[in-house]
Order: structure tokens, then sequence, then C-alpha cells
């Protein structure tokens, strides 16, 4: 696999020191089934006091690369390399006490269900405790008040009746605002959040995030928030990194995310958010198929399986994080030409169909005979133009209208593409 | 909580009424030896045989024998007297008790302190020499039964037959208030095997539990925090999957307090299981009667105890 060779990560908006700077970070895991490469060579940083959005699929490497911050993907059966810098130490190299001694008290974590994250037998309140006492020698009824102080922190009304509940006497909304409270308990300068407002219902949802920007204005943390969901890093982001299959695809500001993707992929998470702006009826287009297996994964493009955009290079070259064509801080990890890019994404903005969208992306190839597209989803994976790609995940392809049989020349292949052309056939 | 563990009582006494009335009619209903003719002794005279079955009030009607019979054990607690000895069930129970209770609490002991440990080693240590090696002895433990265990240990280590003249053997009990060290010797062998297989199968149970407890994101929590792994181990995760193990801990004991037939037969331990062992041999039904109901008494307090364990271990338990 070839490696992505960005080495100085950008540090949030100019300016200022990285809090915390992950630089080509790796981490594999050995399974039965084969090695698992969750993440392959990620780099970002995070400034003191902003908020970085991991969003992508599940499988695609964002939850491990955040536990792996704080070691807790640590075991005989992984292998994590590159570096993870936080205030300048490296949390790759750390030895194991160190590191634990980092976790929940400078760095801490919250959870997608709070739950299941929460042990059902300790009271909140004990739960609480532990995490201050763990770091902090301080007495049992200081860490008591303390915990109702953080209680009352994170909007829990009669903490100091609260805290001596159990975590299943909470509803949803109300554990995982004590388990944020917990994982503020000792004043740490990183929060990640790992699909905090997953498990919850819309409503709370939005008090969750709220409270997740009010705490951060008035602590000073800084935030990683780990979601599936651009609507919710829309919010709250400064900086959003979009990961597939372990890798980072497009990284940019959110509104540089919001107002002109790069990325097909990043193009589908934006499509299937339902948006209140959109008019009605507008349907919500699914990225089709599935995440790819971290164990074999697509030659080339990791993505290509499943980009409508797809062309036959596509699926042998392995596009690098590059910077998009007048704003540095903007890199995206794709094959297709900026200028067929931003047409494709302003066709998708005024509404085009697919069709015509996939031509535009055909359209500047088509002189480029050894670089025929072929829409994936339009020609069976049989009739791949270059055969003995081992270990393709296989996209969902759907209407397999040619048959089994490859095409054997470009001018079949043309044919054949204007039969697809033609909506009588479809 | 508290209605709980009274609807649990009152269970509780509903199922020994029926085990009595089972028991009664198992021994007064269907066809048996006859009582009157047992008690007489060999050679007894048709009239001497007569006034027995007048004495036993065998000589009434079936439902007012059930009357009696349930009246003297749940109102004077009087389980009847031994057809062959004439002692009274409760005052020969009361007698074998302490034997059964140190063999089952002896035995407990031991088992725990072996199943738990390597229990949690094996979790925490999972896939290593370690963890098979003790799953591997454990299998052949529980796959051992208790009585050919048992001949062997005496095979091997007893003073009077046994290769290594090591421990006391069989027939050796003793009270603990008359002699310690001899109750402690003797009972060595029989608490070792009877901690054999539930040694084993204790360590397998929690292996199980802490691996799966262990995983649970609650865990993952727990080291996010910064606790020591020991602290994750054993207040998170133990604590967790210690919950199955004292169910089953409650039910075995329980049931062994009611006497463990076998292992008191094979080293000839003057316990209830003993007891209720001889009295079948002898016919002997009011003793096997009361025995019956005491094992199904112990059962239903062990039930009752591990109920209200549970809700103390789980406060979700509690609550609902």
């Amino acid at each position: 696999m070839t490696t992505e060779t960005e080495t100085a990560p950008r540090s949030t908006n100019g300016t200022g020191e990285p809090l915390l700077s992950v630089e080509d970070l790796r981490v594999s895991f050995r399974t039965d089934d084969g090695i698992v490469r969750a993440v392959d060579g990620i780099s970002y940083a995070l400034e003191p006091g902003k908020t970085l959005g991991i969003v992508g699929e599940s499988g695609s490497g964002k939850t491990v690369s955040s536990l792996t911050t704080l070691g807790l993907t640590r075991s005989k059966r992984s292998k994590i390399e590159g570096r993870i810098l936080f205030q300048g130490e490296d949390m790759v190299a750390m030895d194991d006490d160190h590191l634990r001694r980092v976790r929940g008290d400078d760095v801490s974590m919250i959870f997608q269900d709070p739950l299941s994250a929460l042990h059902p037998f300790y009271k909140v309140g004990t739960q609480l405790t532990e995490a201050m006492r763990a770091h902090r020698g301080i007495s049992k009824s200081a860490a008591r008040s303390r915990a109702a102080e953080l209680l009352a922190l994170v909007g829990i009304p009669d903490p100091k009746r609260r805290i001596d509940q159990y975590p299943h006497e909470f509803s949803g909304g109300m554990r995982q605002r004590a388990m944020i409270a917990m994982a503020l308990a000792n004043e740490p300068k990183l929060l990640i959040a790992d699909e905090p407002t997953t498990a919850l219902d819309v409503t709370v949802q939005a008090q969750i995030l709220a409270l997740l920007q009010d705490l951060q204005n008035r602590l000073g943390t800084a935030i990683i928030i780990i979601t599936h969901d651009l609507g919710v890093v829309a919010e709250i982001a400064d900086d959003i990194c979009v990961m597939y299959a372990g890798r980072i695809v497009e990284r940019g500001s959110t509104e540089d995310i919001f107002h002109s993707p790069q990325h097909p992929y990043t193009w589908g998470l934006l499509r299937s958010i339902p948006r209140l702006d959109n008019p009605r009826g507008e349907e919500l287009v699914p990225i089709s198929g599935r995440p790819p297996s971290l164990i074999n994964r697509p030659s080339g493009c990791h993505f290509h399986p499943r980009c409508p955009y797809v062309r036959d290079a596509h699926k042998r070259v392995d596009p690098k994080l590059t910077p998009v064509d007048g704003s540095p801080d903007h890199v995206v990890a794709c094959l297709l030409e900026s200028g067929v890019r931003s047409r494709i994404w302003d066709g998708i903005q005024s509404g085009r169909d697919e069709d015509s969208l996939r031509r535009m992306a055909n359209r500047s190839a088509e002189p480029d005979y050894s670089d025929i597209a072929i829409p994936v989803d339009k020609e069976s994976e049989g009739s791949d133009l270059s055969p003995g790609e081992e270990g393709v995940v296989e996209s969902e392809a759907p209407g397999e209208r040619h048959g089994a049989a490859p095409p054997q020349t470009v001018d079949e292949v043309n044919r054949r593409w204007q039969e697809d052309r033609n909506p009588e056939d479809v | 909580m508290a209605t709980y563990i009274v609807r649990r009582i009152l269970w509780g006494i509903v199922l020994l009424l029926a085990v009595s009335a089972i028991t009664f009619i198992f021994f007064n209903v269907f066809p048996s030896a006859d009582p009157a003719t047992l008690r007489a002794g060999r050679n007894a005279s048709p009239a001497i045989i007569h006034y027995i079955r007048h004495e036993l009030g065998l000589d009434r009607s079936v439902p007012v024998q059930f009357f009696n019979y349930m009246k003297n054990i749940f109102l004077h607690f009087n389980f009847g007297y031994s057809f062959y000895t004439g002692a009274s069930v409760l005052s020969l129970i009361k007698d074998r008790l302490p034997a059964t209770i140190s063999l089952a609490m002896g035995g407990a002991i031991i088992w725990l302190m072996l199943g738990i440990p390597v229990g949690i080693l094996s979790a925490i240590k999972r896939g290593s020499v370690l963890d098979r090696l003790a799953m591997g002895v454990a299998l052949v433990f529980v796959s051992m039964p208790v009585f050919w265990l048992g001949l062997v240990v005496l095979f091997l280590f007893a003073q009077d037959i046994g290769r290594f003249h090591v421990l006391p053997g069989a027939n050796t009990y003793t009270g603990l208030t008359v002699d310690p060290w001899k109750w402690f010797t003797s009972l060595i062998m029989p608490w070792f095997v009877l901690a054999a297989t539930s040694a084993a199968v204790y360590s397998r149970v929690l292996r199980g539990s802490l691996i799966e407890a262990m995983g649970e994101d609650y865990i993952r929590t727990a080291r996010a925090k910064g606790l020591r792994e020991r602290r994750v181990i054993f207040r998170h995760g133990v604590r967790s999957a210690i919950t199955p193990v004292v169910t089953i801990f409650g039910l075995d004991l329980g049931a062994l307090l009611g006497g463990a037939v076998i292992i008191e037969t094979v080293f000839n331990i003057p316990g209830i299981g003993r007891l209720n062992y001889d009295a079948i041999g002898h016919s002997d039904f009011p003793i096997v009667q009361g025995t019956v109901i005491l094992a199904t008494l112990f059962i239903v307090v062990a039930n009752i105890v591990v109920d209200i364990a549970y809700a103390y271990l789980d406060p979700r338990v509690r609550y609902s």
C-alpha cells in the first residue's frame, strides 16, 4: 500500500502551537482473518480550545484513531505506528503508566452509549469521584461535593440527590450529561467525544451539543468529536476530517467542507443529511455499497468500488492528500481533476440527476482511451477492464445489464455506454 | 424489597408444604413395605404388628394420616420416629447436621479459594499457557465422578488402605467440639474431593463471565478515566462478573447442606446424606421423609438468600 506522504500537519487556523498533533498514525490489529488496518496513516492537528470533527461511517477508523490517542487500543494484537504529540509528548511512545496518568486527567473521553459506558453497579457519584481520586489526592467528601458541582455544571437538576443514584435511574440524556461531567472532572485540556449523541433522541442531541459548546467556551477545552453525522459537526466543529477505510480522504475547515467539498465520499455524506432548507420531497441520496473490509482493502483509491465517478485508473492509483487549488488548508485525496470535481459539486447542488453527473465526470476523460470511465453501477464487476485485482470488496452493483462478458474493445465500451445513456434501457 | 422478600418466603413455605405432601404420598400411599412389620422386627406376632400399626396411626384413613403427618411437621416440628431405632427423626438430624455443615462449609471455602483466583487469572491471561493449563485441569476435574475421585484419593492417601499413608482415611470423622485437629484432618480429603469439581466449574464460569465483562463499554470507560489496571479488573470487571458465581454458590451450598450423599458415603462421614442413604437401605421412611424435607428447606432458603444477595449486588434488580 502506498503511504500518505504528507508530513507537517496543518495547525488549525494558522497561528499557535497545536495541543494535539497526530502524525502519520497507523493502527493495525492481528485477527484470525488477517491484519485489520484500522487506521492507515492519518495526520491532523488541533489547537487548544478548538473543535475538530472526525466524520466517517462505521469501520472508517475514526473511533480507533481516537481510542489510540488514549492508548486504549494497546494490546498484544495491535500495532501502533506514527506519533501522537500531546503537549509535545508522544503518546504512542509513552509507557503504560505515564499514559494512564494522562488519560482521564489531561485527555478524557466520552462514549456513544452512556448506558453501557457507565458501570451499572456503581452510583453516578461514586463513578465521578473515582475519576477524580484516580488523579488527584483529594478526600472523599471533597470529591463528593465536587461531583455534585460537576453534575450541576452539566445541567443535571438536584445534583445532591442525583449523585446517590445509579445510572439506570437516569434518562438517556442525563446519563450522557453525567458522562460528560465525569470526563470533565479533572478539567482536561482535550475531550474526545465518540458519537456522543448517536444513542440519544434528536431533541436531547441538540442539548448535548449545546452543552459541549458551552463548556468549551467556559473551560477552554479542545474537543474532538467523532460522528457519522455531518449535521452534528456542522454545528460545533472548527475543522473537519473525513475518514474512509482508515484514511483521511478530505480535511478542511467546516466552511470548506460544507461549501466546497471535494471528495465524492464527502458529497455522499452531505447528500445523506436531511436538511430543512431543501425543497420538500427532495430525496436523500444514500451512498451505495458498504464500507470496505479493512483486511483486504480495494486497490487504488479505496473508495473506488462505491464511487459513482470512478475511472479505470482510479482502481490502480492510490490518491495522496493534496491541497485544493487556492485553499492550502483544505486537502483532499481524490484522483478526479479539480475542475471536474467543482463541476460535479455544482451539478449536485443544482439538482442534476445522477446520469448527467456521471457524464460530467467522464467528459474530461473521453479523449484518453486508456482511461475510459465505466460508471460502476452500470457495469457489473465482471466486466471490469482490469481484471486481477485481488481483495476488491465488491460493491453492490445494481443492474448487471450486460451479463458477465467483459467488453473487448473500446468501441464496445462506447456502445454499451451509449446504451446506458438510453433511458429506455433503464 | 421487603414485600418481595416476604412474598418469596411465603412461596417457600408453600413449596415446603407441597414437597412434604409428595413425600407422604410416595411413602404412605404408593405400595411399599409395611412400616408396622418393619418396626416390629423379625418374628413378631400379628398382635404386636397390629399394636404397632395402631401406634403409628397406620390403621386410620389416608387423609387422616396425612393431616396428622402435616400437623406434626409444621406445628410441632415432629418428623416422626425411626422405624428401626425409635429415635426421633429430628434428633437424628440434629446429631448428623454438624458433620454435613462441616463438610459443606470447608469444601465451599476451598473451592471458592481455588476457583475464583484461577477464574480471574485465566480470564485476564486469556489464551496464555496458564489459562490453557488451568482450563485443561478444570475440564479433567469436571469430568471426574465424585465417587471415583473419592475412592482414588482414599486409595492413594488414606492411612489405612492408601499407598502413601498421609491422611486419615474414611470412618475417622470426629466432631469439631470433640477434637478440632482430628476433625480437621479427617475432613481434608473429603473437602478436596468435594471442592475439585466445584472449583473447576466455578473457575470456568468466572472466567467466561469476566471475559465478557472485560469487553463491556464500562471497562473502556474505567480505563479512559485513567484508573490503574488492578482497579479496572477488580472493582469494575470482577464486581460484575461475580454475580453468576454468587448465584450458583448459593444454590450449590443449599443443595450440599441437604446432604452430600456420595461423599458422606465414600468417606463414611455421619452426615445427613449418610443418614438418608442408610435410611433408604432400611426402608426407614420417617427418616427419608425428614431428610428430604430438610433438603428442600435448605434449597428454598438458599434460593431466597441468592435472590436477596443478587438484589444487593445488582442495583438494577433492587429497583425493578
